[in-house]
Parts: C-alpha cells; structure tokens; sequence
C-alpha cells in the first residue's frame, strides 16, 4: 500500500485544541483581517463548535464549545460570510447569535415553530408594493424553492428565498451503514455534481485511511467532464431565457456528446458509479481514450462556433449585459465562490488554493463585471480551459496502471476534511470518526448553500422579467443547499 | 450571422431517427439478468438500497450503482436495454432467469398526445435533468405529442421525480389536487418509487403514495431519457 | 308639459318631510311625462315657446325650448329620475342627518337643471344657473365632514365662471340693447370668449377643471352620478349654444381642438394614475368632456372646409356621446357607491375579490367599462365610431388643413382610448378580480335589490344602444337636420351601423351558444386557485394598481406630478423608502392655492378691523363718512 503524498487538502486533524470562546473569536477574527475566509462553521452533537478557515494554501481548524447560555454575540454583523452558517446554527443548535441582521430557518423551520411553511417573510404595506410569489413548484422541469418578491411595478425591491423543500437528511443518512460504502449516497447530494461530492467524499475516506488512490488522471477526466456537462447546460438554458433558440439547441446537444462520454467509459451520463474511495470503478482504455479525444476535440470546434455566435448576437448581449450585476465587495463580503465569485473579479477556485489533486500549473480565470454576460462568458472561458485539462490528462494516463486500492480501517478519532471544487464553487466535507473509526459527524457544505445570497443580492433593483436569466446565470442547486 | 450558419452546418443533424428502436451504448445498465445461481442474500448485503429482498432484483429500488455487477459477475449482469419501464410495481422485480419485461398496458384516449406536470419532490436534480434533456434536439419527446406543461390545470400526468421529502409533501398534494380528471401519476427515478437511496431517512414523507396509484415506474438513477420516452410512449398506446 | 313640471314641484314636499320614496316616485312620474314631450318636440315640427312679463329688469322674456333644448331635456329627463331612485335607496343605507335639506336641494337641483333649458332670456338664464350651481354646492357637502373644503373650493369656482358669464351676457346687453338669446348670433369676439370660458367652467375644460376631481369623490354617489353625467353636460349646452350661433375662423377652431385635447389626454392620464375609484371616474369625465369637444370640433372643421359627411358625423359623435356617456357615467358612479356602502371605501388597493361577494355590481361595472372604453357591444363605441367615421371622410378630402387636424385627431382618440382602457382594466382588476386585500373587502356584500334597480336599467339601456347601433342616431337625427347638416350620407352611415350591430349579434349569439354547449357537455369541477403548490399565500401576492401602470409611467412622468411620501427606509433589506405617491392636480397646486393664499394673505392684513370694540367699528364708520362726503362733495 502506497504512502499518501503529502498535500494540504484533505486536511486530517487528530486531538484538535478546544479554545475558549473569548479565544476562539480573537483567532476567527485574527484570521478574517488577515483574508481568510470561513469554509464551514458549524456545531456538532457533541456541542462543538468548529470552523474551518481557509486562505490560499492555508488551512485552519478552529473549535470551542457551545456557549454555556447559547448566546454569543453575532460574527455576521462584522463579517457577513458567517451570515448562512450562524443561521444554520441557530436552526439545528438553538444557539442564537445576538444581533445577527437576520436570522431565518435555513432547511426546515426555526426553534419555537410548527413547521417549514411558517418561514415569515418581509413585508411591506406601502400600496406601492405588491408581492409576487413563485413556488415551490415550478412552471419548467426544475428543482423546487420558494421565492417572495416585492415589486415596486416591475422593479423588484426585494428578493427572500426559502429554501428546505428537499431537505432530505443526508447529513444523517452518511452516518448510517458502513462508511467506506456510501458512494451512492455521496453522487445524490446533488445528482448534477455526483463526481463532484462523490470525490469530496472519497479523498475524505482515502485521508482517514491514509491510502495514495489510483487513476489520478482519470478522476480529473470525470471531473472536468462533468464541468464541461453543466457549463453548456447553463449556457443552453441561458441561451432559451433569451430565444436565442439557436444556442439552446446546440448546446443541449453538444452537452449530450459529452455526457454520452461519461455513459461510454462508466455507465452513468452523469458520472455516477465512477468514483470510489482508493480510485476509480471503470477504466479508460486506449480505445476509449482515442474516441473520447476525438469526440472533446469535435465538441471544442463546435462550441467555440456556437459561443462566437451568440455572444456576438445584439439580442442576446443586450439582455446578458449589465443585468444581474454582483459587485466585487459583495462578493468578498459574502466568502462565495465558484461562477458566482470569479465572474464578479474574485480570484478563488479550490483547485489553485487547495488542490486534491495535484495540478501544478492551474490558474483560475475570472471576468470583472459581475453580470450575466460575465458569469455566460467565463462558464464558456472555463469550458475551453476544462478541455485543454481533459485532453492533456488523456495523454498522461497509464493504461497499465490499477484503478483503486482497497481501504481497510480509517482512523479512529480524527477530524477530517475535504476540499473539491464542483463546478458551482467550493465543495467541503468535513466528518469526525469515533474510536473505531465510525463517523460521529458529517457535514457537508455544497457551495450553493453561501451562494444563494448572491442571488437575493443582485435582483434588488432589477426588472422582474429578468429574475430568471439572473437565477440561471447563478445556477444553483436547491438539494444541494437543502441537503 | 454567417458564424450562425457555419455553425449551423458544421454541427449536423442530432437527432436520434427513432428513439424507441435505437441502439445504447454497451455500458449503460440496463434490465438485468440475474442468473438462477445467483444468492439472493449475499447480493442483498452488498446492495446499498436491499434491491434484492423479494424473490428477485427490484428495480424500483435499483439505484443501478454497479456493485453487484462489479463483485458477482456471474451472477447479475446489466443489459443495455432501456426498455424497463413498467405500469405495475410488481413488474419491477426482476426474477432470475427473466429475459424481459412485462409489457405496458396502454391508457386509453391518449394516442397522440400527453401532457405532464413535473413535481421536482426532493430529488438530487438528475432525474430533473433527464426529464429536461428529453425534451431536447436529441430525444425530442415533442414528436410523439408528449409535452411538459407549466400548469397543472393543462396536464394529464403528475410525474413526480424525487423521494417526495416532507417539505413538498403538501405541494404534490396541492398539484395532484390542481389538475383535473382523468389524471394520472407517473414516478419517474428509484427515489420516486421507493425512496432510493434515501429510503432510510425520517425527512420524507411518502403517505401521498399510500392514496393514489401510480400507473408508469420508469426506474433508473436518474431515469434515461429513452427509458422514459419508451415509458411514455406505451403508456400512449400509440404504435 | 305643465303637468310634468308640476308634480316636479310638487316632489318638494314629500323631500321637505324625508320621504326620499315619495320624492323619487314623484321625479319618475314627472320626467316621465316631461320626457315623452321632450321628445314630441324633437321629432315634430312644433315648437314650445312663451313669451312671459316679468318685472324691470327682467322686461318680457322668451321661454322656451328648441329641439336642441329639448335633446339635453329627455337626456336630463333620463337621467334625473334614475339618480332620484338611487339617491333613496343610496341614502338609506348611509343614515345621516340633514336628508330633508339634502332632497331639497337634490328637487331644486334636477328642476333648475330642466329650467336652464328653457331660459331663453340671459338674466333668468343666469339666475337659474345660479340656482343649479347653488343646490348642487349644498348636494355635494351632504356629507359635511369631509367635504366641506373641496365643496366650499367647488362652489368658489363656479361662481368665477358664473362671473364671467354675468361679463359676458352684460356685454351682450350693452352691445344688444336686449338680454334676449337672439343677440347670441354673430357676437363679438369679447363676449362670445367670455361666455364660452364660463361654460367651459362648468364642462370641465382643461385647465378650468380642477374642481371636478376634487368635488366628486366628496359627493354622495347619487349626487356624483348626477353632477358628471347631467350637469356637465349643462355646460356644454350653453358652449354648442353659441357655436351654433356664430361662425368660427380655422384659429379659433385650432384653439378649442387643442384644449379638447389637453382635456381628454390630461384626464385619462390622470385616472390611469389615481387610486380611489371617484377620482378615477371624475378624471375620465373630464377625459370624456374632451373626446366630446373633438366631436365637436370634426362638426365645425367639416362646416368650415366644406366636407358635409365631417361636419354630420362630427356633432352627430359629439351629441351621441352627450346621450351615453350620461348612461354609462352614471352607471359607474352608482356602482361606486354600492361598492362604498359594501366596503366601507373607495380606495381600490384596500379593495379585492368584489366580484365574488357582489357578481351584480361586478357584472354591471364590466357593462360599463366595456362601454367607457369604447369597446363593441358599448354604447361609447358607436358614438366614438360616428366621430371616427366624420374623421375617415376628412381623410379622403382634398382639404389639407383638415387632413391634417384629421389625422391628429384621429391618432389622439386612439391614444386616449387605449389608455382609457388601461384606466378601468385596471380599476375593475383591482376592485373585483383576485383576493381582497384588506379586511374591509372581506366582509363586503352584496347591495340591496333596490339600489340595484336604476343600476339595471342603465345597464341595460347601455347594451341596448350599444347593441342596436342605430337606436340613439334615430334620436340625434332631427337634431342634426334642424342644425342644417347635410344628411345625404347618413343612410350610408346608418348601414354601416346596421352591419355592426349585426356582426354584434352573431357573435353574441355564438358565444352564448358555445357556453351553453359547454355547459352542458363538461361537468366542471371548482377547486382553488393554483399556486404553485405554496402552502401559505397572503393577500399581498397579487398585482396592485401601481403595478399595473406602472410600466407606463415612465411615459407618463412628464405629464403627471407626483407628491412623495418618504419613510425611514429599510435600505439594508432593500425595500425603497418611498411609501407612497399620489398624482396631484398641478392647477390647483400652483395657482388655484397660491392665488387664494395670497387673496386670504391680503384679507388678513385688515383683519385687525375685526377687533371686537364698539368703539373702533364706529370710528371706522365714521371715517368712511368723512371719506365720502369730502369725496362726494370736494372731487365732484
């Protein structure tokens, strides 16, 4: 069994200091000025509170136990990147952090109410406003979520949205059965980011069990095929709210070329069942290698036609343009990431600050504007740079190597975390194993969960009508924040 | 706009000439054969759902992660065959040494045209985004009629994808209320059938079910898009 | 006649003992009788006419009514006993004191109006005009908490225009020698202005109508229904007057089209933007006023440039338009009041869902919104229609200053009724379609049977002329031959209108046919309202009137001003502080109030006279007599 190489990311902590609170604070906020930013900060059963800081290649495990009378002073107001986790907190804990702008349940209902659908909303009684309210269940094949507008005309003021309508559990559901075997359960956190979560989940697994996995090049294939996948899928979706029909059709079927892959290499269009702890379950074969270099290099002609069409098409841009826009201060405020972050100027992309798997020359590329245009065009940007990865990993990949490794026990009393950058941001999962080896926790944190913000953020002011370019332009996942 | 055209030619003609007589991929699995030696037992505590507790595999529970087939090839093996979609729940299960599925009894009145209401219940989106993919240049289920309707005043089906959590319980009550007869309920994916992978967990809340009979299952994790136009289509009735 | 008018005078009696049952039955039976000789003189040849001895100054006056008289008189004889009937059933469900004073001034009010008519004399003229402008003043402070101010500012103006008229038949006189109506012909310039901005006082010409939208949303809605739909109309009366009688310059006719303009665009504007439901009728009236001055003034262009079809058809529109618009008018300010007395208020974004708890006033106010927006099947479509038509001929005419007015006009009466149309979608959306949004609308209910009745009528009486087209040219037709028009086109006009009322009647019949298949063949089932499957709608969740225009007031802020009330605002949500935005009259802002401001402002630096010694009144007394007599005796 090969030694583990030594890399930041996962990130395995055993014996972990418990500071004071007054301490713990000090050290968050030290941190925060010095430009970290809060991966997870959460409580755990145990009544720990834990946070995970991290910067560009650095990363830092912090925790302190729940205050004795479960009041502590918010962090949100100062730093508003707490804003998603605290409520989170006050939701599963009862911890309440006074002074927190704006504390509402996140996935279910809050301490003290009956139920889900008992989320107050703002309000407003000026005869001016109205309000409009849409969902859960919505007019087009898409996940469900409740959004409250309040609309001056057609100007949106304000934009509250609840989500929890498919909350489900997972964070429960890992602890149960074996844990080295919860694959299926990793890949259907969120369906459209199986490989992402999936590998999250087994570079955490491989971290406890402190195995090198196998097919290094192929896990970056599945990887970057998935975000080539979700990025033309975005990019038709965006390409229908405008009637450009052109665009809609054409990506859709280009993304069914590259999907198609996945299914010709491991049985799933989505990447399911590919992914295991210790390596991969279905190989690449040279044949398959040669097929697939084909199929990317006859997509990439297409797709660089297509997107030259469309973003040079008047109709489109004048929807796309100036719509939408999330400023960088908000973005940094916030701790986002992915699309969402690197489109508004924030350079932040897991795999250039905490790679899981080794990539020495990656570099993350980023638009200025912040609006729709910016967030279509860098998804097509990062299209082409994930199909440069893919085909250079085609040629590196050793066909005589094995696929995976076997785990056998993980480590008992660790904490441990993993770092993924999906194709939305930032993917982590963090679990804390017993003595024997057994998960006490898991938490997962999709980068959905701190995006969704973002949306709210940028409809104040913006025409009604354009709410579902916006939305799409974001692209976030409603399972993955609701878990 | 002569970059539209170019495109335009260099990119062809995509669609699949007849989705219900096409050839999958040899990877895809599909309807299973299970071999009469097959145990049972040791495949129901290697299976990540218990697919294998009745007398044969469940495809409603299936969630098509390969294990078995991975572990016991000999005794269970995946046919690229798509067409596993059944009107009954008993159908699902594959006995060993089946080699096909029951067929379909078709609804009546609905030759030529069906409309469905889609209630995303707490699903991981895949089954979403087979169902949204079916509709597109490829598989283009708007040649057989079959449409999917923003309102479900204008369906015929409820198509539900998803374990149904307890969150949208009561807003897939509300739908299936909403639309008018004759209606009929379509479950479409593992979770929708039984909960899938997250059969196990207290957040759902699946008593809807226990009221109203489903007439198709389109099993799969996520459900193909040919898996569902075929589902769809005999369902129709139509040749 | 004489009988008519008697039990009209007899009426007052039973006002005088609160019978308002008695009253209204006595105004039916009046007008009845009033109206059936109203229109013996239209379509005969006779002529009513008495020439009465009165004392100096009055000298012997010439009573009577011509047949244009006599067409407003069967309008008022309309419209009158309708709102009497109203006005009962209206007033029994709002209990207050003062009803004895109030049916009074209600049976002065409907006489002088029939007497303004019959004035053939300028001083008695003027003395019934005063009366009417006086008994309506005490009609509309019924209710005198609120309205006294907008009463007391209503009656002000309509004693400056009752001041210009006095200038003006008093230049008449002088110029004349007598106060008889035959000196109405050929006047001068002077006078025939001054008389002309007086009527437009009380027509609701722009700019001179900023008392209207105050002084109707104050009135009892019998009184509103009446003043808009009948009064005005007095107004106008004495404006087509003097354009019968005199010949006009194209500048001059320029002149009155641009102010007919102004009026209808600045009136529909204005509804579209107001929130309370009188107000809005109030602005269209005015908006009303104005398409009924195009009418006229397609009449005068077609005189002027020769084109007989423009000038026919023009003030047959016009004179059309007087007769429905009262219909439709009074319908709609009826309906407000059942809607005030079933929900306690007319601000229409408390409101909501009416239609559900009232169908019958929820039906008749699409009746008379069909009818106001000059749609088919609406009476305001065939009167609209005839001035279009006037203007189709000006097109094809060789006449290129009426081509033009022709096609400016043509392009304003579109605009103005498509925003019309916009105005009472949306007031009828916001009143009764979705979910009440206050309390108030919750618990409305439906009116009683018996203020329902007049509603029924006009409705009915709307459809009527609205479906068979040609039922109110037959009326108008004498007028017209008696104004000397030029009616060979008419029949070819009048099968136009057969065609449509035709085209009408199929589709009616077809849609009712495919709703009663329907019925029959579909079992329908009622369940509520989708909604997306959320669980906990509020009554917020719904369009409000902003919204509605909302997206054209960005056309329109130019043309409307705003006052805004700020709040503290909630920027870290990211809801705008403004509260709320109200159109306000910019007329009566920057010149009615600065004016009388100033006027009050002046009057109060003598206001120390007023001290309340004896002793200083008569010293200032005294000093006014010394004044006087060095005066009297020093300067002479």
């Amino acid at each position: 069994m090969e030694k583990r190489d030594e890399m930041l990311n996962p990130y395995m902590i055993q014996n972990l200091d418990q500071l004071e609170f007054s301490e713990f604070r000090q050290k968050l906020q030290q941190l925060m000025e010095a430009g970290y930013s809060p991966l997870q900060y959460f409580g755990s059963p145990e009544g720990i509170l834990y946070s995970l800081m991290g910067k560009s290649d650095c990363l830092e495990l912090l925790s302190t136990a729940f205050p004795n009378t479960r009041i502590y002073p918010s962090l949100s107001k100062e730093y508003p990147a707490f804003n998603m986790f605290e409520r989170l907190l006050h939701e599963q804990y009862n911890i309440h952090p006074e002074g927190h702008p704006w504390l509402k349940a996140v996935r279910s209902q809050l301490p003290g109410e009956n139920a889900h659908s008992d989320y107050s909303f703002l309000s407003d009684d000026s005869s001016l406003l109205h309000e409009v309210g849409v969902g859960p269940v919505h007019a087009g094949v898409i996940e469900p979520g409740h959004f409250r507008f309040i609309c001056r005309g057609e100007t949106v003021e304000h934009l509250e949205i609840q989500l929890g309508f498919q909350h489900r559990g997972l964070e429960q559901l890992m602890l149960q059965g074996d844990f080295k075997e919860k694959t299926a359960l990793a890949e259907s956190i969120a369906g459209d980011t199986a490989v992402g979560h999936c590998l999250a989940y087994c570079c955490l697994i491989e971290q406890l069990a402190d195995i090198q996995p196998k097919g290094r090049e192929i896990r970056i294939i599945a990887l970057e095929l998935e975000r080539i996948a979700m990025h033309l899928a975005d990019l038709s979706a965006l390409a229908g709210d405008v009637a450009y029909i052109m665009g809609q059709n054409f990506f859709a079927a280009i993304r069914t070329t590259i999907i198609n892959s996945s299914l010709a290499i491991c049985g799933s269009r989505f990447g399911k069942r590919w992914m295991t702890p210790g390596g991969v379950n279905y190989a690449i074969t040279k044949q398959q290698a040669r097929v697939l270099e084909s199929t990317l290099q006859k997509a990439r002609t297409q797709i660089i036609d297509c997107a030259e069409a469309m973003f040079a098409n008047s109709s489109v841009v004048t929807r796309f343009d100036d719509t939408g826009v999330l400023k960088l201060q908000d973005a940094l405020a916030l701790g986002l990431s992915g699309i969402t972050a690197k489109a508004s100027g924030m350079i932040v992309d897991a795999r250039m600050d905490y790679p899981c798997i080794e990539n020495s020359n990656f570099v993350a590329l980023t638009q200025s504007s912040g609006d729709v245009y910016a967030r279509a065009y860098l998804r097509y940007q990062e299209i082409l740079q994930s199909l440069q990865m893919i085909l250079s990993e085609i040629n590196q990949i050793d066909f005589q190597q094995a696929i995976s490794t076997p785990i056998n026990s993980l480590a008992p009393n660790s904490i441990c975390s993993s770092i993924v950058e999906g194709w939305r941001g930032r993917i982590v999962h963090t679990a804390k194993t017993d003595a024997e080896g057994k998960p006490i926790w898991y938490r997962i944190t999709d980068p959905s969960l701190i995006n969704w913000q973002a949306l709210a953020l940028v409809m104040r002011g913006t025409a009604i009508s354009d709410f579902p370019i916006c939305n799409k332009s974001f692209d976030l996942s409603y399972c993955g924040s609701d878990l | 706009m002569f970059n539209l055209i170019k495109a335009r030619i260099r990119h062809g003609y995509q669609a699949i000439p007849n989705p219900l007589k096409t050839q999958i991929h040899p990877s895809f699995p599909g309807r299973p054969s299970l071999s009469g030696k097959a145990d049972l037992e040791a495949l129901n505590r290697l299976c990540p759902v218990s697919a294998f507790e009745k007398k044969g595999l469940d495809l409603g529970k299936c969630v098509f992660c390969g294990l078995c087939e991975r572990r016991y090839p000999d005794w269970i093996c995946f046919n690229p065959d798509f067409k596993i979609a059944a009107d009954k729940r008993e159908n699902l299960i594959i006995t060993p040494e089946q080699a096909t599925m029951p067929p379909i009894q078709a609804i009546k009145g609905f030759k030529h045209s069906f409309a469905m209401r889609n209630v995303s219940a707490g699903g991981c989106n895949a089954c979403e985004l087979e169902l949204g993919a079916s509709n597109n240049v490829n598989f283009d289920i708007g040649r057989y009629g079959i449409e999917i309707v923003a309102s479900p005043r204008h369906a015929d089906a409820v198509i539900v994808t998803g374990p149904i959590s307890k969150n949208m319980a009561d807003a897939l009550h509300a739908t299936w209320q909403a639309t008018p007869q004759p209606r009929y309920l379509i479950l479409c994916g593992s979770c929708a059938i039984s909960g899938g992978v997250f059969s196990n967990s207290v957040q759902l809340d699946r008593s809807f079910l226990s009221h109203w009979q489903a007439c198709l299952y389109i099993p799969g994790c996520p459900a193909h898009p040919l898996s569902i136009v075929h589902g769809i289509h005999s369902l129709m009735g139509a040749k | 006649m004489s009988i008519g008018f008697l039990i009209l005078f007899l009426a007052i009696i039973p006002a005088l003992w609160k019978r308002s049952g008695l009253f209204s039955i006595l105004w039916l039976l009046g007008s009845g009788i009033i109206a059936f000789e109203y229109l013996e003189v239209i379509y005969s040849r006779t002529v009513q006419d008495f020439m009465i001895s009165f004392p100096y100054p009055i000298g012997t006056a010439n009573i009577g009514i011509s047949k244009l008289s006599a067409f407003f008189g069967t309008v008022f004889a309309i419209g009158l006993p309708l709102g009497m009937l109203y006005g009962h059933f209206y007033l029994k469900q709002h209990p207050s004191e003062g009803i004895r004073s109030h049916l009074f001034w209600l049976g002065i009010l409907g006489l002088s109006m029939h007497g303004i008519l019959w004035m053939k004399h300028s001083l008695l003229f003027l003395m019934v005009w005063e009366l009417m402008s006086i008994s309506s003043f005490f009609c509309v402070i019924h209710d005198r908490q609120q309205s006294l101010k907008a009463g007391l500012n209503y009656i002000i103006t309509m004693q400056i225009g009752a001041a210009f008229l006095m200038v003006g038949f008093g230049l008449m006189f002088i110029l004349t020698g007598s106060f008889d109506f035959n000196g109405l012909e050929n006047m001068p310039r002077l006078p025939m202005y001054l008389l002309l901005i007086g009527f437009a006082f009380k027509a609701g010409f722009v700019p001179l109508a900023s008392w209207l939208p105050q002084a109707h949303p104050v009135a009892p809605a019998h009184v509103s229904g009446m003043m808009s739909g009948l009064m005005i109309k007095a107004g106008l009366y004495g404006i087509i007057l003097i354009l019968l009688t005199n010949a006009f310059s194209l500048w001059e006719i320029l002149v009155f089209c641009l102010l007919s303009i102004i009026s209808a665009f600045w009136g529909v504007i204005h509804a579209m933007v107001s929130t309370n439901i009188k107000k809005v009728l109030a602005y269209s009236s005015i908006e009303n006023i104005g398409i009924i001055g195009i009418g006229l003034c397609v009449g005068l262009l077609g005189k002027d440039a020769g084109i007989p079809a423009m000038a026919t058809l023009g003030f047959a529109g016009a004179f059309l338009h007087i007769f429905f618009h009262s219909m439709f008018k009074a319908l709609l300010f009826y309906l407000s009041g059942n809607v005030l007395v079933a929900s306690h208020t007319l601000e229409i974004d408390k409101l909501g869902g009416l239609a559900k708890s009232m169908p019958f006033t929820a039906v008749y106010f699409l009746v008379g919104t069909i009818a106001i927006s000059a749609l088919p099947l609406g009476n305001g479509f065939i009167s609209e229609f005839t001035i279009l038509y006037g203007i189709f001929h000006a097109m094809g005419a060789n006449d290129l200053p009426a081509m033009v007015f022709g096609a400016v006009l043509l392009s304003v009466l579109a605009f103005v009724g498509a925003l019309a149309l916009i105005a009472f979608s949306k007031l009828f959306a916001i009143i009764f379609l979705g979910e009440a949004r206050q309390e108030e609308a919750r618990n409305a209910q439906e009116c009683p049977r018996g203020m329902r009745i007049p509603q029924l009528v006009l409705g009915l009486g709307i459809l009527a002329t609205g479906g068979i087209a040609n039922l109110g040219l037959r009326f108008v037709k004498p007028i017209l031959r008696w104004m000397a028009l030029d009616m060979t086109m008419i029949r070819d006009f009048q099968t136009t209108l057969n065609q449509v009322s035709i085209v009408l009647a199929i589709v009616v019949l077809l849609s009712a046919l495919l709703y009663l298949i329907r019925r029959m063949c579909v079992r329908e089932s009622i369940s509520a309202t989708w909604g997306c499957g959320y669980q906990k709608p509020n009554p917020r969740m719904q369009y409000g009137s902003y919204a509605f225009v909302h997206p054209l007031s960005y056309f329109l802020k130019p043309f409307i001003l705003f006052s805004k009330k700020q709040k503290q605002g909630d920027m870290a949500k990211g809801i705008n502080p403004i509260n709320s935005m109200e159109a306000v009259d910019p007329i009566f802002k920057y010149i009615v109030e600065p004016v009388s401001k100033a006027m009050s402002w002046f009057f109060e630096l003598f206001s120390h006279i007023h001290n309340g010694k004896t002793n200083s009144y008569i010293a200032w007394c005294l000093g006014f007599l010394i004044l006087i007599i060095i005066w009297v005796l020093g300067v002479r």
